[in-house]
């Protein structure tokens, strides 16, 4: 690659996420006109993308980021207000500029355009480089809003002080709200009359910098507890007295780059190797004696080991990065759909592997369509309902155990589990002599080609949707369900494992071969006399408490020879979602922690194994589609009894 | 009404130029030459409301009329202003564990002093 092309490339991972970046801005701002950090970003953001456009030689994205540019100025300086048309140019600019991520300029004419929109809105737009400077240094002092956390110390009347004059002072200096908690005083019994049990909330609204505000709690802030928040900085000066967490949030978005996938899946293989090698390496060194190169090889084996742990949380990265762009996705299609609809966003910094928050993007975006265009229902009929006018929509992300939970939720109209239910045995999708259960009958939803929209609109509802979205959750060994009360709304929840890359998995053998399991789908392990498995009957059941399991050989799912040499087999109980079965393997060997490569490209994706383990002494393992093999057991075991027979036994055990 | 506050030190010019600043916002100023002084006015003026005092006195020092101060029960709550040396800041922590409310470094500006004054004195809720 020359020096250009790596600049170029440089720049298109730059100006994308730059892109991204002004996208998320503008929508803060949309929600929050007045902050002054934002606007401060804003214009930064714009400026770098002007800059380096500039420089890579795509005059007309510079010009327009010129022009915006300006306007961002006019923003952080408060001469505009920003509004919705405001937003909308900005916006369009952001659209604009993504093409400069596939090596192309903006359009001439409709740079032009967007500029002539630009100068509308503020005509005279570009003598603002001398004038604006005048106006900020004019001096005028507006009003900072602050936000005060205040608890005395307890003993602060023992030492001559009362926190009413420190409450007073402040109310003097501008306009303020304080609110009291009480909740800290004890009972009557318990209460110590010469102590403070208060703690106040002040909202203040002054000229007062937060120096000044200090000043005022000179005596007390040794002891006490005093958080002043400033709601809209001024200037930059006043960002060291930001709250700690903000400060954390700033200094993470500095230091972030972007990579791609690619890259990372390069680095990943290459670490494995590595990995491997150093095993064998290692192996051969431990057999010598007083070799100089022994420990050269022990200490290669520690940093190999911490070099591969690092490199495999590169992969992971917070999910909070995908959830701006919904908030785009909810703003354009409230705009066409003529909604409102207000996005809430929780646990932004849970982490997952970057390949597979890649490769549930368009499932999510899929889902989040369906809330906006099917779930929140429009402006009159919500207030026909007695909701409120705006719908919500909350996505939550959070980290249970080794999986990731996603969920979705909107107070729309929900899901009517009986029309569902009688639509599906209309058309065969269900049997009408089951009874379904709730979470049986939502589970119909994924069903192929079953779509239940009253109305197809453009942008989902044609019955393509949900079962793509469910295989391409199960694709990365994610499950996904659905829950919905009518008229309240829908939650769909998605649970995804942290990686791909490193699982945990119990190794076993079969017909002379290794396989391995992610341990994330194994129930439990039983052993059973071989005498139970080869029994000659008709179904391939066993009963375990009460429940019928259909079962399976791997050797015999497989073809492989069978060289089971003791009395007993072990069986292995899988679960995926509410499915079981068991796979009858001839030899348990070990848990342990796998790097997973994938052999899809020469082997038959439909044979039930998703790749290949390399394992640490650098040997591999088949690993087992657990979703899979479930999907053939339970296959088999309802209809295709023609078929080979790999299952032919109905077991009793306890 | 005005307030009295009571000033406390060794050197007879600091109380002089206290005073006079004092005097001119309206207070009613009452003086000691001493820490004992202090406490054998106190015993008598009941209508001192706050209390400004050196720390480095001959006989009693500043922190241990603080400590008698806060274990009289009269004037247990009586906010009281230590001058402090800011080349001592030790003294400002020792001071403040034995109950003084506020300190003031010295030499100080007049106007710092009544805006000291300003900050400890109780204000009557409305």
């Amino acid at each position: 690659m020359s020096n250009t092309e790596k600049i170029k490339d440089s720049f298109f991972e730059e100006s994308k996420s730059l892109v991204m970046e002004m996208e998320g801005l503008v929508l803060d701002l949309e929600s929050d006109p007045k902050n002054r950090e934002n606007a401060d970003s804003l214009f930064r953001v714009i400026h770098t993308i002007k800059g380096s456009s500039g420089m890579l030689g795509f005059a007309y994205a510079a010009d327009l980021g010129h022009a915006l540019e300006n306007t961002a100025d006019l923003l952080r300086n408060k001469e505009l207000v920003f509004d919705n048309v405001l937003a909308d140019i900005f916006l369009d600019c952001a659209d604009e500029f993504k093409v400069l991520t596939e090596n192309k300029d903006v359009s001439p004419d409709k740079a032009e355009k967007l500029k002539k929109r630009i100068e509308n809105l503020s005509p005279g737009v570009d003598n603002v480089e001398n004038s604006g400077e005048f106006k900020t240094k004019s001096g005028f002092n507006s009003l900072n809003e602050y936000r005060i956390f205040f608890r005395p110390m307890d003993k602060i009347f023992q030492i001559g002080l009362d926190p009413y004059t420190n409450i007073e002072e402040l109310m003097e200096s501008g306009q303020c709200s304080v609110e009291c908690d009480t909740s800290d005083i004890p009972d009557i019994y318990n209460i110590d009359p010469e102590k403070s049990y208060l703690s106040f909330d002040i909202n203040l609204k002054t000229a007062l910098s937060v120096k000044e505000i200090k000043d005022i709690f000179l005596f007390v802030e040794d002891d006490s507890e005093i958080i002043i928040e400033t709601l809209n900085p001024e200037n930059s000066q006043k960002k060291t007295e930001l709250s700690d967490n903000l400060k954390k949030y700033i200094g993470k978005k500095d230091t972030s780059i972007v990579i791609s996938t690619k890259k990372l899946d390069d680095m990943v293989n290459l670490v494995g190797e590595l990995v491997m090698n150093q095993s064998r390496l290692y192996k051969e060194m431990c057999a010598r004696e007083n070799d100089p190169l022994k420990e050269i090889a022990e200490s290669m084996e520690e940093s190999v080991q911490e070099l591969r742990a690092s490199v495999l949380d590169l992969r992971m990265t917070p999910i909070g990065t995908k959830f701006s762009h919904f908030r785009r996705l909810v703003r354009d299609l409230c705009a066409s759909l003529n909604k409102k609809i207000e996005l809430f966003t929780y646990g932004e910094d849970t982490e997952l592997d970057k390949s597979i928050i890649e490769k549930i993007w368009d499932p999510f975006v899929h889902l989040i369509r369906n809330s906006i265009d099917h779930g929140i229902e429009s402006c009159d009929e919500r207030i026909k309902k007695q909701k409120s006018e705006t719908g919500r929509i909350v996505i939550s992300a959070r980290t249970k155990e080794s999986m990731v939970e996603i969920s979705i939720s909107d107070d729309g109209r929900g899901l009517d589990k009986d029309f569902i239910l009688k639509e599906a045995q209309k058309r065969g999708f269900a049997d009408p002599n089951v009874n379904y259960n709730k979470e049986e009958i939502f589970d119909l939803i994924f069903i192929p080609g079953f779509s239940t929209a009253e109305k197809v609109s453009g942008i989902s509802g044609r019955g393509i949707g949900m079962d793509a979205v469910k295989r391409k959750i199960e694709e990365v060994n994610g499950e996904i369900k659905i829950d919905s009360v009518k008229g309240c709304g829908t939650t769909v929840t998605i649970v995804l494992p942290l990686t791909l890359a490193i699982v945990d998995v119990l190794m076993f053998e079969a017909g002379k071969m290794c396989f391995a399991i992610p341990l994330s789908n194994i129930e439990e392990c039983f052993e059973l006399a071989r005498y139970k498995v080869e029994g000659e009957r008709n179904r391939n059941l066993l009963k375990l408490r009460d429940e019928f399991i259909p079962y399976f050989k791997i050797s015999d799912a497989f073809e492989l020879p069978e060289t089971l040499e003791e009395n007993f087999c072990q069986v292995i109980l899988v679960q995926h979602g509410n499915k079981k079965a068991g796979l009858v393997a001839e030899r348990l060997l070990r848990a342990q922690q796998a790097v997973i490569k994938s052999i899809r490209s020469w082997y038959h994706k439909d044979d039930g194994i998703t790749g290949a383990a390399v394992l640490y002494d650098g040997s591999l393992a088949y690993v087992l589609d657990v979703v899979r093999l479930l999907n053939i057991s339970s296959f088999k075991n309802s209809s295709e009894t023609t078929k080979k027979p790999l299952f032919n036994d109905l077991l009793m055990i306890e | 009404m005005t307030e009295t506050i009571l000033i406390v030190d060794d050197s007879p010019s600091t109380l002089m130029l206290m005073k006079f600043s004092l005097e001119k916002k309206n207070f009613t100023v009452v003086k000691a030459a001493s820490a004992e002084e202090a406490l054998s006015i106190m015993e008598k003026n009941f209508e001192i409301t706050c209390i400004i005092t050196d720390i480095n006195m001959p006989g009693m020092n500043g922190i241990e009329l603080v400590q008698a101060v806060r274990n009289k029960n009269s004037s247990r709550f009586m906010p009281i202003i230590v001058l402090t040396n800011p080349d001592n800041p030790g003294k400002r922590a020792e001071a403040r564990n034995a109950g003084a409310t506020g300190w003031l470094d010295k030499p100080f500006k007049p106007e710092n002093l009544t805006k000291v004054i300003e900050k400890i004195r109780k204000r009557p809720l409305n």
